[in-house]
């Protein structure tokens, strides 16, 4: 009896101490993620985002889901810039993002195997490094209507033309103009080549020393160009030591600035890790990707307000002494009539004038230079002389020439 | 036309930021893996010594007891060359294992052998480090110097060499990102190089001074036709320590640094399995051949344990995340190329609420052979507590050798034939038992082997009842057991079917110590247990067997008269209870059964040298 007793209690021990007590932990049902904890990693390429995603669960499967979820979430409406902007846009996706967080597979290009595994609170808590194709999250959007707002603006404006000038022309910087001019390309803005036999013209280069002040050599060459906006980079290398092998961490400084204004839209700066590499201008390619991703993102922004408020142009007149200051009043009441917005002038003589306005509704030089002759009330006729991008320049002369002499 | 307009606008205008830390892409410590570290061997290990003065013990063991005295010849052994290579091949052989890649010093070259790959520096004409016959002091001293003017540097071109080839190697590198992508370049981050830079190290081995002593013994024995024959048995014991030094290679400052010293020790009764038996006095070759025998099993010893010293150290020791988890099944990405053994033990671990837990163990039971190709697992078997995907596995420092102490019956009875009375006691015989046990699996790292268990056994009981007019009857046993473990669900439980071939015998005394009856018989014990793991170094057993013995001897001893043989009084079958409870403990030195013990594996290595060789071919 006691033999038995003393068995009993020995495998009950046993048994208890076997097998322990499981924490007990309520799978999540709700349609959204339960983690919202995501970051950014790095843009790998123009239409995809990596990043990394922490989900939870009772399991390793539950929580690989809801990482998942937490990934398309992040799209969605995390981050600095969501697909999703305003509380409309989101009343109008809880359906399809739905759908996506059921079945996020077709959204993701690569996940990673486990990066870190650990439980609070009897959660798994599981995170992951994932690929996301956010062209086909945006396209999804966009084909269902949710974002419809934006086709406005696209349809008013369209894509700015953008110019990629160089501060310097060495050789990194030469690789950051490349690389951006790809990036560009790659999501299909019309970009303009600078090159090192590009010049200035002429015209730009009399018109720039008749407004005086301190002359700028890129302006002036976007001006050339036509561009809507133009991009400056610059890039440098410094180069250090690990473990006794050389290395290089590329920093590349880019500034976007309207053309027509000279006005600041976007700046940034960005570095590739320090890395060892046999081509140096890989680490260039690395930094730039970082740094067009970015200032991209600014220009959109500033993109948008000018769909909104108003598109910059440069206007210059040329005229003549004796007809200058009629010319010039109806020049300006021809642009007050176009725009809300005040009109600066920027440049003005005897016989030639620059004015900056802001317009809505006319996306180029050349509409604009229609709009003005239907609204000009002044001496002459208007001879449209350049109007590329928001430069336009043209004459106006009652009699006589123009004083400006033009090549 | 309007909604793709809008798209094109989107997609071009989507915020994106880039990756500005490879961190980000990296795993964190709670899926750590191993990775692989550079080893710089030598091919000699470094003695104080370079003759043993050995004394030796003469015993006589005769009928009445065995009486030894010193004997008045010293030996002195010198350690020839082919000794001292051996010795160090050996030591090497177990301390930088198939889980490094490895940096040979040749005459005029160093070598790098990473997993995949070979890498050649040439040496100039710096000579091949020999560390000779010299105090531990002197050694490091001489190491040192060695180590950091010349070879240092060279040492150093080799890893800059070989760092992208080790990176390609290596268990996680950047994937999917912008680098590895777009910009088609590889790209180490200063970070892997660091770690990669960093990860060399130099394993150099000192044997300590030695104390040895040799036993020589002579007794008689009797042949079939009934005569005594005299016998001599030599055996040595050589206590060994061995000094591991370990340097790590500081790439900023060109030099080896000391990282530790470990002393590794082969443990006492290091020759029991050299012993030489001969029927006539051992010349001094038969006694330098034992010698040099158990100077190896010695060796070896202390290695096996160099070789568990190590894998307490989170550099050495493999870490690993369970890929796969199913029904107890686990599958892990690490295999020979690990130096992973089967049924090697691994930690379940889980970072719980910001601490560590142990969740359970595992056990290696199928090792991939994963030398050429990464994708080759290992699959384990969960013995005790929880898993899943995603733990993390750590290498438990094991050798598979326990210390057991058990505690039960062992008893026997001897059934008197016309007028003799029964003689032992079948229940209540309390007995202490002690065994080596070692898992085969693991020493001989078989899997036809795996959780078979070799244990060699002595103890002794006593019967409580006196149930003949010679007293208690005192039980004395020893010998060989076999058993095969199943581990049966995930609570440490396992079941062992087995049993122990040995010798059992008894003695008791009169009150008087008029006479005392003594009995002898060759048992064969089936039996099974019950046991469980705590952790792979403590387990409790019970046991449960049938004692069935044949008798061989039986004697009535009289201090006056000639003994009377009681062999054909008894039965010749006997049987009797063989019950017990048994504590089970690990033990990192494993002394004489070092001989036990197959080399880690070199598949990894012999393919090494066969792709090398296909490279200077042209292949």
């Amino acid at each position: 009896m006691k033999k038995s007793l003393v068995f009993s209690l020995f495998f009950s021990l046993i048994l208890m101490v076997a097998c322990g007590s499981e924490p007990t932990c309520t799978p999540h049902k709700g349609p959204k993620p339960l983690s919202y904890e995501v970051t950014f990693v790095e843009s790998s390429g123009t239409g995809e985002m990596m990043v990394r995603a922490t989900g939870m669960g009772c399991t390793i499967e539950q929580a690989s889901l809801d990482a998942r979820r937490a990934a398309i979430w992040f799209v969605l409406e995390g981050g600095d810039k969501p697909i999703l902007k305003n509380a409309s846009e989101k009343m109008k996706a809880v359906g399809i993002e739905q759908q996506m967080f059921e079945n996020p597979a077709p959204y993701i290009r690569y996940q990673s195997p486990v990066k870190s595994k650990t439980r609070q609170n009897g959660k798994l808590k599981v995170a992951y490094v994932i690929k996301l194709d956010t062209g086909m999250i945006t396209e999804k959007m966009a084909s269902i209507g949710i974002i419809a707002s934006e086709e406005d603006l696209g349809e008013e404006l369209g894509l700015p033309t953008l110019a990629v000038i160089p501060k310097v022309h060495d050789q990194f910087s030469n690789t950051t103009v490349a690389v951006m001019q790809e990036y560009l390309q790659d999501k299909s803005f019309e970009v303009l080549v600078v090159d090192q036999n590009s010049q200035v013209n002429n015209l730009v280069k009399k018109l720039s020393t008749l407004e005086g002040g301190e002359p700028d050599p890129m302006h002036d060459m976007a001006l050339s160009l036509g561009s809507d906006i133009y991009i400056s980079v610059s890039a440098s290398l410094a180069t250090g030591s690990a473990g006794g092998m050389e290395t290089a961490k590329a920093s590349v400084q880019i500034q976007a600035y309207e053309t027509a204004t000279g006005k600041l839209v976007a700046s940034t700066s960005a570095y590739s890790p320090e890395r060892q590499v046999t081509d140096k201008n890989a680490l260039i390619q690395e930094a730039t990707n970082d740094a067009a991703a970015k200032v991209v993102s600014q220009i959109k922004k500033e993109w948008m307000k000018m769909a909104k408020k108003g598109k910059p142009f440069k206007i210059t007149v040329l005229s003549n002494s004796s007809d200058g200051p009629a010319v010039d009043g109806a020049v300006y009441g021809a642009l007050k009539e176009l725009s809300k917005r005040p009109i600066k002038r920027t440049a003005g003589g005897k016989a030639t004038f620059s004015y900056i306005a802001w317009i809505k509704n006319i996306p180029n030089a050349y509409e604009l230079f229609g709009a003005i002759k239907q609204h000009y009330k002044g001496p002459g006729q208007l001879e449209k002389v350049s109007d590329t991008g928001s430069f336009l320049v043209f004459k106006a002369t009652g009699n006589g020439e123009i004083e400006i002499s033009i090549e | 036309m309007h909604r793709l307009f809008s798209l094109v606008l989107l997609l071009a205008f989507f915020p994106l930021t880039a990756l500005s830390d490879a961190k980000q892409v990296a795993s964190d410590d709670t899926q750590k893996r191993y990775e692989r570290k550079v080893v710089l061997g030598f091919q000699e290990i470094a003695f104080e010594q370079n003759n043993l003065d050995v004394p030796i013990k003469f015993c006589k063991r005769r009928k009445e007891g065995t009486t030894c005295s010193w004997w008045n010849i010293r030996v002195n052994f010198p350690l020839d060359e082919t000794q001292r290579l051996k010795a160090g091949k050996t030591f090497y052989d177990w301390t930088i294992t198939s889980r490094f890649d490895k940096v040979l010093v040749e005459s005029g070259k160093m070598t790098l052998y990473t997993r995949k790959s070979v890498q050649e520096s040439p040496l100039g004409s710096f000579p091949v480090f020999r560390p000779g016959i010299v105090s531990n002091i002197e050694f490091r001293a001489n190491l040192e110097q060695y180590l950091n003017t010349e070879v240092a540097l060279m040492f150093k071109k080799l890893m800059m060499d070989a760092s992208k080839q080790r990176y390609k190697e290596l268990p996680e590198k950047e994937q999917a990102t912008f680098i590895t992508t777009k910009a088609k370049e590889l790209g180490m981050s200063a970070n892997v190089i660091r770690k990669l830079m960093n990860s060399a190290f130099v394993f150099a081995a000192h044997v300590d001074r030695i104390n040895a002593s040799g036993t020589l013994t002579q007794y008689y024995t009797k042949t079939l036709d009934g005569r005594s024959i005299p016998q001599w048995e030599i055996k040595f014991d050589i206590p060994m320590a061995v000094s591991l030094y370990i340097y790590r290679f500081d790439p900023e400052k060109d030099q080896f640094v000391l990282y530790k010293v470990w002393q590794a020790f082969s443990g006492a009764g290091t020759g029991a399995f050299d012993t030489r038996t001969m029927t006539f006095l051992p010349n001094a070759a038969q006694v330098t051949e034992a010698f040099k025998e158990t100077y190896q099993t010695a060796l070896k010893a202390a290695a096996i344990n160099a070789n568990y010293k190590m894998k307490e150290d989170d550099n050495f020791a493999i870490f690993v995340p369970i890929t796969g988890f199913d029904h107890r099944r686990i599958t892990v990405p690490v295999g020979i190329a690990e130096d992973i053994r089967v049924d090697h033990p691994f930690t379940v671990r889980e970072k719980v609420d910001g601490k560590w837990k142990v969740k359970g163990y595992a056990r290696a039971r199928d090792v991939g052979k994963n030398c050429m190709d990464d994708t080759v697992e290992t699959r384990m078997q969960l013995v005790k507590g929880r898993a899943e995907q995603a733990d993390l596995l750590r290498e438990y420092p094991w050798t598979g050798l326990f210390f057991q102490l058990g505690l039960g019956s062992n008893t026997l009875s001897l059934s008197g034939k016309s007028g003799w009375k029964d003689y032992g006691d079948m229940f209540a015989a309390p007995a202490l038992d002690l065994a080596a046990a070692l898992d085969l699996g693991y020493a001989a790292n078989s899997k036809a082997l795996s959780e078979f268990y070799i244990s060699f056994y002595a103890g002794g009981s006593f019967a409580i009842n006196s149930i003949t007019n010679y007293g208690q009857p005192l039980n004395y046993f020893g010998g060989l057991g076999f058993d095969k473990r199943f581990y049966v669900g995930a609570g440490g439980f396992f079941i062992g079917i087995g049993g122990r071939v040995g010798y059992m015998g008894g003695v008791s005394v009169t009150a008087d110590d008029d006479y005392s009856l003594s009995y002898g018989t060759i048992s064969l014990t089936p039996r099974m247990q019950l046991g469980w793991s705590f952790t792979p170094s403590f387990e409790l057993i019970v046991n449960a067997g049938w004692n069935l013995a044949f008798l061989v001897h039986g004697t009535i001893e009289q201090p006056s008269t000639a003994d009377i043989d009681t062999t054909d009084a008894y039965e010749t079958f006997t049987h009797g209870l063989n019950a017990g409870i048994t504590f089970s403990f690990h033990l990192p030195i494993v002394g004489a059964m070092s001989k036990m013990y197959s080399k880690p594996s070199k598949e990894c290595d012999a393919l090494k040298k066969n792709n090398a060789q296909k490279q200077e071919k042209g292949e």
